[in-house]
C-alpha cells in the first residue's frame, strides 16, 4: 500500500497533469481546425458544383474509412512535420470528415426561411452563412461536437506510441519507467484511466444534459 | 519530397506482397473474432441494461461508461500487462481480439439498448400475456424485431472496429498497421506502405459504411409498418421520389402520427420525433374528425391510429409528388427547385389542404349535420362541405390579402368566386338569396357574374353542380394556406347574414368592392389605351392599396411559414409564444361580420 501512496507526490501529479494539458491542447486545436475545415467541406458538399461535391464526398469517405493511426503516421513520417504540427494536422484531417457530417446536420436543422430572409435583406452568401446560419446551426451542433471532442481526447493517446509526443498517455508510460513494482504499474494505469475517465465522463454528461435541454426546449 | 513515392520504393514494397496479405488477413481475423465477442457482450449487456433488476442495470452502466470514456489504447495496454500477471501468456493477436471485443461490446450494448427501447411497449405486454417468460420475450419477441433498427448502427460499429484494430500496431499485434510501421521503420520507405495500408483499410471499411447507409434507408422505408413510426420513413421516402416534398409529407405524417399514436397509448418516448401535435396542420383535421367519431372509446380502440395517419399522409404525399413531377416533366432538378421557393412550398401546402378537404368529403368523416347550413340546403354536398370548411376558416387578414390579390389578378371570375367565399357565405343561387340591402348592393356584381358562358351553367346549377363549381373555384384560386381552426369557430362564418350588423357590414363591403372595381376598370382602360404615364391621384391610391395588400399578404405568408417552422419543432418554446398569435387572437367575435377590425379595408376608402 505504501507503494501506491508513494506515487501520489506533487511532482508526479504535476507531471501527469501537464500531459493532460498537452492532450487537451492538441484535442482543442484539432477540434477548432476541424470545425473550420468541416464547415468548408460540408458547404462544398451541398454546393451546386459537381466537382466540389465530388471532392467533398471523396474526402469524407476516405477519412471515414481509414484508421486515424495511419494518418498520424502519414503526417509524421511521410510529411515529416514536427510532432505537434503532425498531430494537429492528422487529427484535423481525420476529425473534419466526421465534423463535416455534424455540420451538415446542423445546417439542415436551420429552417430554410432563414436563408431566404437573410438573402432578402441583402446579405451575400458568405454573410448569410457566417452571420445568420452558422450561429444558429452551432447551437444544434454543440452536443455532437462535444462528443467528437471526447473521441479526440481518447484518440490522442495514440500520439505517444506513434511519435513519442508527451501527452497524458506518454507521460504515464514515462512515469512507469521509474517504478518497477507491478502494483505501482497498475496503479499508474489506474490513475491514467481515472484522469481520462473524469475528463471524458464529465464532457459526455454535459453532452447529455445539453441534449436533454434542447429536447425539452423543442417539446416545451 | 517526391522521392517519398519513388518507384523503387514501391518495388521494394511489392516484393513483400505475401507479408502484406498475411498482415491484411490478420487484421480481418482480429476484426471478425473481436466482432463476435463484441456482439455477444453487446447483446448480453444491452438486454441487461433494460432489466428490471437495478444492480444489473448499474453493472451495465459502469461497464459502458468505463469502456467508452477510457482510451482504447490504454485498455489494450492494461490487458497486455495483466495477462502475464495472471500467469497466462497470450499472443498479441488474442489480446487484441479480447480488448477490442470488450471495447466495442460497450458501444454495441448501447446500440442494442436503444434498439430494444424502440420496440413498442405493447409487444412486451402482449408476449407476457401469452405466457412467455421474460427471457423468452426478450429473445423470441423483442430482439428479432429490434434487429432491423440495430443493424445500421451495428454496421457502423463494425467499420469502427476494423479501424481500431490498428492500435494493435503499438503492441506488435502483427496486423496491417504493424506491418506498415515495421516495414517503414526497417526500410525507411515511408510513402508507399501507408498508401497501400490506407487502401486496404478502405477496402474493408467502405463496404461496411455503405452497408450501414443502405440498411438505414431500408429500415426507414419499412419502419412505420413495424412500429407505426412514419416520421423519418416518409421524409426519406418521398424525398427520393421528389426532393423537397418531404417537407409536407414527412411533417404531415409526423404530426398525424403523433396525434394518433399519442392518444392510442402514452408512448411519447417511443415516438420522440413528435411529442405534441401542432393544432394547425391540415392533416390534424382528419385526426380530429376520426376522434370525434370515435367518441369516448378506450385508448386501444382509437379509430385514427398512427398507421392510418401514416398511410393517408403517404398517399397524399405521393399524389402531390406525382403532380409536381408531372408539372416538371423530365426535368429532375425541377421539383427540388420548386420546393426551394416559398411560392412552391406554399402551393404544395395548398395542394395538401385541398386533398385533405376532398378526403374529408369523400370519406364522410366530416362532422356533417352540426352545420347550420340553412341558407344552402341544396349545396351541402360533402365535397363542397370540405372545401368550404377550409375556405371559411381564414383570418380576416388572410381574407383581405386574398381579396386584394384576387382583384389584382386578371381573371374576373376568380375575383367573384373568392369574394363569394370570403364574404357571402350562404348566397348559393339555387337556394335563393336573402333579400334586402345586401341584394341591392350586389346587383352590379351579379350582373357581371352572369356574363360569359359560365353564367349559364351557374344559373342552372343543381346541388351537385354547385358543389363542383365551388370546388373548381377553390382549386383555381390563389389563396393563402388557411389555418384550420376548431370546429366551433366555423359556425359564425358559415351562416347567412342574419342581423342588422351583418347587413351593414355586407353593404359596406359591397360599396368598397364596387369602388375598387371601378378604380380597377379605369386603370385597365388607361393601360389599354396606352395613355401617358402621368401619376394621377387615383394611381397613387391604387399603389397604396397594392402596397397595403402586399404587406398584409406577406404578413399572412410569414405567419404561415412560421407555423410551418413551428410544426417542424424548430422554434424554441419561448420564441413560439412571443411570435405567434394565439388561437384566441385569431378568433372572430361571434355575430360580427368578417369586416370588423380590419385595417386593410379602412384604408381602401
Amino acid at each position: 500500500m505504501s507503494d501506491i501512496t508513494a506515487l501520489f507526490t506533487w511532482v508526479n501529479l504535476r507531471f501527469l497533469l501537464q500531459g493532460l494539458g498537452m492532450t487537451l491542447l492538441i484535442s482543442a486545436l484539432a477540434i477548432a481546425c476541424s470545425v473550420v475545415l468541416g464547415t468548408v467541406i460540408s458547404v462544398m458538399r451541398t454546393s451546386n458544383s459537381r466537382v466540389l461535391r465530388g471532392v467533398a464526398t471523396v474526402y469524407i469517405e476516405v477519412f471515414k474509412n481509414t484508421p486515424l493511426l495511419l494518418w498520424i503516421m502519414f503526417t509524421f513520417f511521410v510529411a515529416q512535420l514536427p510532432p505537434i504540427g503532425a498531430a494537429v494536422l492528422a487529427f484535423t484531417l481525420f476529425t473534419s470528415a466526421s465534423v463535416a457530417e455534424i455540420v451538415r446536420g446542423g445546417l439542415a436543422s436551420v429552417p430554410f426561411g432563414q436563408y431566404e430572409a437573410a438573402r432578402s435583406q441583402g446579405f451575400s452568401t458568405v454573410q448569410t452563412y457566417l452571420l445568420i446560419i452558422l450561429p444558429q446551426a452551432l447551437r444544434n451542433m454543440v452536443p455532437a461536437l462535444l462528443s467528437q471532442f471526447v473521441t479526440t481526447i481518447k484518440d490522442t493517446s495514440y500520439l505517444w506510441g506513434a511519435m513519442a509526443l508527451q501527452e497524458l498517455m506518454g507521460r504515464g508510460m514515462i512515469l512507469m519507467n521509474s517504478y518497477n513494482s507491478t502494483v505501482q504499474i497498475f496503479a499508474i494505469f489506474g490513475i491514467m484511466a481515472a484522469i481520462y475517465f473524469v475528463v471524458c465522463f464529465t464532457l459526455s454528461q454535459i453532452v447529455r444534459a445539453y441534449q436533454r435541454r434542447l429536447k425539452e426546449a423543442r417539446a416545451g | 519530397m517526391l522521392d517519398i513515392f519513388a518507384p523503387y520504393k514501391w518495388e521494394a514494397l511489392f516484393q513483400r506482397w505475401p507479408d502484406i496479405l498475411a498482415a491484411f488477413g490478420t487484421t480481418v481475423g482480429i476484426s471478425a473474432l473481436a466482432l463476435v465477442i463484441a456482439l455477444v457482450l453487446g447483446i448480453v449487456f444491452g438486454v441487461l441494461s433494460v432489466s428490471r433488476i437495478a444492480p444489473l442495470r448499474w453493472i451495465t452502466r459502469v461497464y459502458v461508461e468505463v469502456v467508452q470514456n477510457v482510451p482504447l489504447l490504454l485498455q489494450v495496454f492494461v490487458f497486455y500487462a495483466i495477462f502475464p500477471l495472471l500467469g497466462l501468456s497470450l499472443a498479441a493477436f488474442w489480446i487484441g481480439v479480447l480488448a477490442i471485443g470488450i471495447y466495442h461490446g460497450g458501444y454495441i450494448s448501447e446500440v442494442v439498448r436503444s434498439g430494444i427501447g424502440s420496440i413498442h411497449r405493447g409487444q412486451f405486454e402482449a408476449a407476457r400475456s401469452q405466457g412467455f417468460s421474460y427471457w423468452q420475450t426478450m429473445f423470441v419477441i423483442i430482439l428479432p424485431q429490434a434487429i432491423r433498427i440495430i443493424m445500421p448502427p451495428l454496421a457502423v460499429q463494425a467499420a469502427n472496429l476494423v479501424k481500431n484494430t490498428s492500435v494493435l500496431a503499438l503492441i506488435a499485434g502483427g496486423e496491417l498497421m504493424y506491418f506498415s510501421n515495421s516495414f517503414a521503420g526497417a526500410t525507411s520507405y515511408y510513402g508507399p506502405v501507408y498508401v497501400v495500408a490506407a487502401i486496404l483499410y478502405f477496402v474493408i471499411c467502405f463496404p461496411l459504411s455503405r452497408l450501414a447507409l443502405y440498411l438505414e434507408r431500408r429500415t426507414r422505408a419499412h419502419r412505420h409498418l413495424a412500429t407505426g413510426d412514419a416520421t423519418e420513413e416518409l421524409g426519406e421516402d418521398t424525398m427520393e421520389v421528389t426532393p423537397g416534398t418531404h417537407d409536407i409529407t414527412g411533417r404531415a405524417a409526423a404530426d398525424a402520427m403523433a396525434g394518433g399514436v399519442g392518444t392510442m397509448l402514452d408512448t411519447v418516448d417511443i415516438a420522440p420525433a413528435r411529442q405534441a401535435p401542432s393544432p394547425r396542420h391540415p392533416l390534424h383535421v382528419l385526426g380530429e374528425d376520426a376522434d370525434a367519431e370515435a367518441g369516448e372509446r378506450g385508448p386501444l380502440e382509437q379509430a385514427f391510429t398512427g398507421r392510418v395517419a401514416a398511410e393517408i399522409a403517404d398517399e397524399i404525399g405521393r399524389e402531390i409528388a406525382q403532380e409536381i413531377a408531372e408539372e416538371c416533366g423530365d426535368d429532375e432538378a425541377c421539383a427540388a427547385r420548386i420546393m426551394r421557393t416559398k411560392a412552391g412550398r406554399v402551393k404544395a401546402h395548398r395542394r395538401l389542404e385541398r386533398r385533405v378537404a376532398a378526403r374529408r368529403g369523400v370519406e364522410g368523416v366530416a362532422s356533417d349535420g352540426v352545420e347550420p347550413g340553412a341558407a344552402e340546403p341544396a349545396s351541402s354536398h360533402a365535397v363542397a362541405q370540405g372545401v368550404r370548411d377550409l375556405g371559411s376558416n381564414r383570418t380576416p387578414a388572410a381574407d383581405e390579402a386574398l381579396a386584394s390579390r384576387a382583384e389584382t389578378a386578371t381573371s374576373d371570375r376568380i375575383t367573384k368566386d373568392v369574394r363569394k367565399r370570403v364574404d357571402g357565405r350562404g348566397e348559393a343561387p339555387a337556394a335563393g338569396e336573402t333579400p334586402g340591402t345586401d341584394e341591392a348592393e350586389r346587383a352590379p356584381e351579379r350582373a357581371a357574374r352572369e356574363e360569359g358562358p359560365r353564367a349559364v351553367r351557374h344559373l342552372r346549377a343543381d346541388a351537385r353542380d354547385e358543389a363542383e363549381l365551388d370546388e373548381e373555384a377553390f382549386l383555381d384560386n390563389d389563396y393563402l394556406p388557411g389555418e384550420l381552426d376548431a370546429p366551433g369557430e366555423r359556425d359564425a362564418h358559415v351562416r347567412a347574414p342574419r342581423d342588422e350588423a351583418d347587413f351593414d357590414a355586407e353593404s359596406q363591403d359591397a360599396v368598397v368592392r364596387r369602388e375598387r372595381r371601378e378604380r380597377r376598370r379605369a386603370f385597365d382602360v388607361r393601360e389599354a389605351s396606352d395613355g401617358p404615364e402621368t401619376v394621377e391621384h387615383d394611381d397613387v391610391s391604387m399603389e397604396a392599396l397594392a402596397n397595403e395588400a402586399d404587406r398584409v399578404a406577406s404578413e399572412a405568408a410569414e405567419r404561415d411559414a412560421r407555423a410551418m417552422r413551428m410544426e417542424l419543432g424548430e422554434i424554441a418554446a419561448g420564441e413560439e409564444a412571443a411570435t405567434t398569435p394565439g388561437p384566441k387572437g385569431r378568433k372572430r367575435p361571434d355575430g360580427v361580420a368578417p369586416a370588423d377590425g380590419d385595417g386593410g379595408r379602412e384604408e381602401d376608402r
